[in-house]
């Protein structure tokens, strides 16, 4: 029981995040790289 | 004269942000300069009596702006009402460049605020001969302080402390332009009037000021200078470059790889064992950890290359390269402009797509932005690696390069050469004329600081596991769930369909569970789904889990890896502490042909050459273009690209 409480919890919040990292991505205001470890040097070629 | 907010001013590449970090050390808070989206560095500097707050503004060359980001300067300047208008300015200057950086320093000069002079890199114009007479300086423009520094080892910092301690007034003097006023100097006409009369004081001015020695030293950066930017030779080195850093990813990167996967392999096993059974020790097991896992083990190949890049970065070989590709990209109709968009969306098509704010003309800054994602970006590297490493043997070719290493370099290659004929195409289809120029100063070479690269290399390995890994986790979880669960009692049917042997041997036994994880699998809602659309991907040569991944890996490319650790994790036929590549190696067919055989390696590879697998891309092509239509015509001839490039690939290599 303990552990199905476990798993529901943790796939709700992985999609919460998943949720909220999409939305985000569409509707911020701040521009940036999600995800991605390059940013910073394409940052400075600009 | 005290002074509560003073702003940092300067041409890119001039040390600003050093001399500000050596001011503020970690007194720092970045946020947004107000109304733009626009980065705004500022800090505290504690003086014997007061505090003052440092802004760094961005780097810009003059005061009339050609880009957002020198908006905000003019914006923050003339102003006196924006919350950011400064006391007083410190102009950061490149002590070996007087005569390009002056220009800036004129502008400001005649604002009539207080100025300070800062001469920074001053080791290297000393070594390159060059004398700065302040006498000499201060008989045009008294009142302003002048400071010699080198913000790489903290020289002068002390100075430039104690004169914003003293206070400053340079408004009381000779104007080099008089009753010059910046609102009133938005003509191009009056621009360039104006800008010719200040390069012509500032040539008269410069002799009287620098005394120049001669100098070996400039003669040996001429000459690199010569090689690396030349039109055959430039090339080659590049192209050598890029080579040795594939190579490299490839030799030196396997070892740690095959270690992480091994150890995550067992952890797996070692989960299962030790944990009660149960529904979250599966999700453990099969879910989590192969998902860190999918993570990790990329992290040896991410640092190898941030650890070239920076080098590369560092002694300012990168000037170079765009220099020398400005030149390749022209004859396919992209200008100048257009150079740095696409080499920074090499390494992410985000700041990429950022910076085609700087092209003017909207036709060509479109066409940028609609093949930039085209560029093979860092995303790519964990799925062209894994791909390569599965179905690429390693192997030297004429002697000393790796197999492996040279079909990288390819795949980079692939995607530059279809931007570049995707946008000869884009520029036929729609017809502009005019073109833009580029700009572009080469710095000195310099010996890398290695404090710098580490700092840089730390940092984006910290970003690649905490941002991306965050994404790749989430997925990994969710996908877990997706294939463990089925709608109604579909997969206990399935399961009641197979014949258990009674007492068979431990070859039937083990049979028998293959086949209910079989079973298990393709009546999960992750099964059906991949067999829904396994229809349209086979005749490139895909099952219907690299399917599931494809589908997963549309919110970021990397995600595949980790889905990939998933979803064969969960399928697991009992020998769970293999790796992720064992056990894509041992999948097989109905007919027991290899599924990654060498056709499919290549078409899976291709398609992710051009297949746009990114909404972060495609939000940020949105919000540029204000429009849904691009990024969707983006998304469907990207994609049609790639399903009929993976087609042909893998038709020709079955």
């Amino acid at each position: 029981m303990m552990q199905t409480i476990l798993v529901i919890l943790t796939v709700s919040l992985a999609s919460i995040y998943l949720a909220i990292k999409g939305y985000k991505a569409f509707f911020s205001k701040k521009n940036s790289c999600e995800g991605c470890a390059f940013s910073k040097t394409a940052e400075s070629l600009k | 004269m005290k002074f509560q907010k003073i702003a940092l001013i300067g041409n890119p590449n001039t040390g600003k942000t050093s001399i500000f970090n050596r001011l503020t050390g970690l007194n720092q808070h970045v946020g947004n300069f107000p109304g733009v989206t626009v980065d705004k560095k500022s800090g505290k500097l504690r003086l014997s009596e007061n505090t003052v707050e440092i802004i760094d503004l961005p780097g810009t060359y003059s005061i009339y702006p050609r880009s957002k980001d020198e908006q905000v300067v003019l914006d923050v300047l003339k102003n006196k009402n924006h919350p950011d208008h400064p006391d007083a300015l410190i102009v950061v200057v490149d002590a070996s460049n007087l005569e390009r950086n002056l220009l800036l320093f004129t502008q400001v000069y005649d604002l009539q605020m207080p100025v300070m002079l800062v001469l920074n890199m001053s080791d290297i114009a000393f070594k390159s001969g060059k004398k700065f007479n302040q006498d000499a300086f201060h008989e045009r423009f008294p009142g302003v302080p002048v400071v010699e520094t080198n913000a790489r080892i903290g020289i002068g910092i002390s100075r430039i402390t104690e004169n914003i301690d003293k206070g400053f007034d340079s408004t009381n003097f000779e104007a080099v332009i008089a009753d010059y006023n910046i609102s009133s100097e938005q003509n191009s006409d009056n621009q360039t009037d104006e800008t010719n009369k200040r390069y012509q004081f500032i040539k008269d001015l410069i002799p009287k000021i620098i005394h120049q020695e001669e100098n070996k030293k400039q003669f040996k950066v001429s000459k690199l200078d010569k090689l690396f930017i030349h039109p055959v030779f430039g090339y080659l080195i590049f192209a050598g470059i890029l080579m040795l850093l594939f190579q490299l990813i490839f030799s030196l990167a396997s070892y740690p790889m095959d270690m992480i996967d091994s150890v995550f392999g067992t952890l797996s096993e070692y989960i299962q064992a030790k944990l009660p059974a149960g529904l979250f020790t599966d999700l453990l097991s099969q879910g989590i950890v192969p998902g860190l896992g999918g993570v990790i083990i990329f992290i040896p190949q991410i640092a190898l290359l941030f650890l070239c890049l920076g080098i590369l970065e560092e002694t300012g070989y990168m000037s170079r390269v765009v220099f020398i590709m400005d030149r390749l990209m022209r004859p396919f109709g992209l200008n100048g402009k257009s150079v740095v968009p696409l080499l920074s969306s090499a390494a992410c098509a985000i700041p990429g797509i950022m910076a085609t704010r700087t092209i003017s003309n909207w036709k060509e800054r479109f066409i940028t932005i609609m093949v930039a994602p085209l560029m093979s970006c860092s995303a790519r590297i964990p799925v062209y690696t894994l791909l390569i490493a599965l179905v690429i043997p390693s192997q030297k070719v004429l002697g000393f390069l790796n197999l492996q290493g040279l079909v990288l370099f390819s795949l980079y290659a692939l995607g530059l050469i279809s931007a570049l004929l995707v946008s000869l195409v884009m520029k036929w289809l729609i017809k502009s004329n005019e073109t833009s120029i580029l700009m572009l100063e080469l710095p000195e070479f310099k010996a890398p600081r290695w404090g710098n690269v580490f700092i840089s290399l730390f940092e984006k390995v910290r970003v690649f596991i905490f941002d991306a890994g965050k994404v790749i986790l989430a997925v990994s979880i969710i996908l877990w769930a997706m294939a463990s669960f089925g709608p109604g009692d579909r997969i206990e049917k399935a399961i009641q369909k197979i014949e258990k042997p009674a007492k068979g041997t431990t070859v039937q036994i083990a049979q028998y569970d293959l086949e209910v994880k079989n079973a298990k699998l393709e009546n999960s809602y992750m099964g059906i789904l991949g067999k829904t659309i396994e229809p349209v991907i086979k005749p490139i040569g895909y099952d219907w889990k690299i399917g599931i991944s494809l589908l997963t890996s549309f919110a970021a490319r990397e995600v595949f890896v980790g889905s990939m650790a998933t979803i064969y994790s969960v399928q697991d036929n009992g020998e769970i502490n293999l790796g992720l590549m064992q056990k894509m190696r041992a999948e097989k067919w109905s007919d027991g042909k290899p599924v990654y055989s060498l056709a499919a390696g290549l078409s899976l590879m291709v398609f992710y050459v051009y297949a746009m697998q990114c909404m972060a891309t495609l939000a940020i092509v949105k919000r540029e273009t204000k429009s849904w239509k691009w990024p969707l015509i983006q998304i469907l001839y990207m994609g049609a690209l790639a399903y009929v490039a993976s087609f042909i690939v893998f038709k020709i290599f079955s």
